[in-house]
């Protein structure tokens, strides 16, 4: 049994050829099975804001505002990335400072 | 004879490459580190935390009240707009850090905005359903999660 989705997608009129229908259930399919957990989540989302739109639970605007939210979160992610990164580049720049130059050359100087 | 001096200049020449070879990757480590950095990035803000960990659960709340009351009457006009202050207040204080601080300073008017947006639509669309209540409260709460997430990753001052 497909989930109400996947039937709602395939049911729809498509005469000329707006949606590639498979492109979508491979993004969804795909990104279910992502490495990062944020992208699995996001996959999640989406497919359950699919399943309300093919129940009539949510409304196309409704779901529309969803994928601006989904959108606006990814990026707010990247961020949170970038951030990671500074921050352990920072921690390394620190202790080379602190560690090396300022107390482990100092040693080698005194053990010469 | 010959062959003692040859492996012990051999010796000292692999003691050398090594102290060199050493001596590169940490340059190089610290090259890398430094490019990273240049653009900076300030340190972890209680403040900011305590901003964010502060106004997350108020905006579950008033999300909430978006499911039964008329958010264009009192009192929840009043609480909606002094959230809108609040919002605007800790854009103000992050902007005020400084371009080190640029993520933070977009993740908040990201929030921001997402609130307006969802407040707009709820103006317009009417009651939210339980459904819609719930996936909105869901965005919004992942929303001030990340930059909570974000301000924990720094690094403290010490």
């Amino acid at each position: 049994m497909p989930e109400p989705w996947i039937t709602f997608i395939d049911e729809l009129k498509d005469e000329a050829g707006i949606l590639a229908k498979n492109e979508l259930k491979n993004l969804v399919s795909d990104s279910l099975k992502d490495a990062e957990e944020f992208t699995r989540n996001q996959a999640q989302k989406v497919q359950r804001y699919l399943n309300q739109l093919a129940l009539g639970k949510i409304t196309k605007k409704q779901f529309e505002s969803y994928m601006v939210d989904i959108a606006e979160l990814t990026r707010m992610n990247a961020l949170k990335m970038e951030v990671a990164a500074k921050a352990r580049a920072q921690r390394l720049a620190d202790g080379i400072q602190n560690i090396i130059l300022d107390r482990l050359l100092k040693l080698i100087v005194y053990l010469d | 004879m010959t062959t003692y001096r040859v492996s012990e200049a051999q010796a000292l020449f692999d003691m050398i490459s090594t102290y060199c070879l050493r001596f590169v990757v940490v340059a190089m480590l610290f090259v890398c580190s430094c490019s990273l950095i240049r653009e900076g990035i300030t340190y972890y803000d209680p403040t900011t935390y305590k901003n964010l960990t502060d106004l997350k659960p108020e905006v579950m709340m008033i999300y909430e009240s978006f499911g039964s009351d008329n958010i264009d009457s009192l009192p929840t006009a009043d609480w909606v707009r002094s959230i809108r202050l609040r919002l605007a207040q800790m854009y103000e204080y992050e902007r005020g850090k400084g371009p080190k601080n640029k993520e933070t300073i977009e993740q908040i008017d990201k929030i921001r905005k997402m609130f307006d947006r969802h407040l707009e639509e709820r103006l317009k669309e009417g009651k939210w359903n339980e459904e819609h209540l719930l996936n909105k409260q869901e965005n919004i709460s992942e929303a001030f999660d990340i930059a909570i997430q974000t301000e924990r990753l720094k690094n403290r001052n010490e």
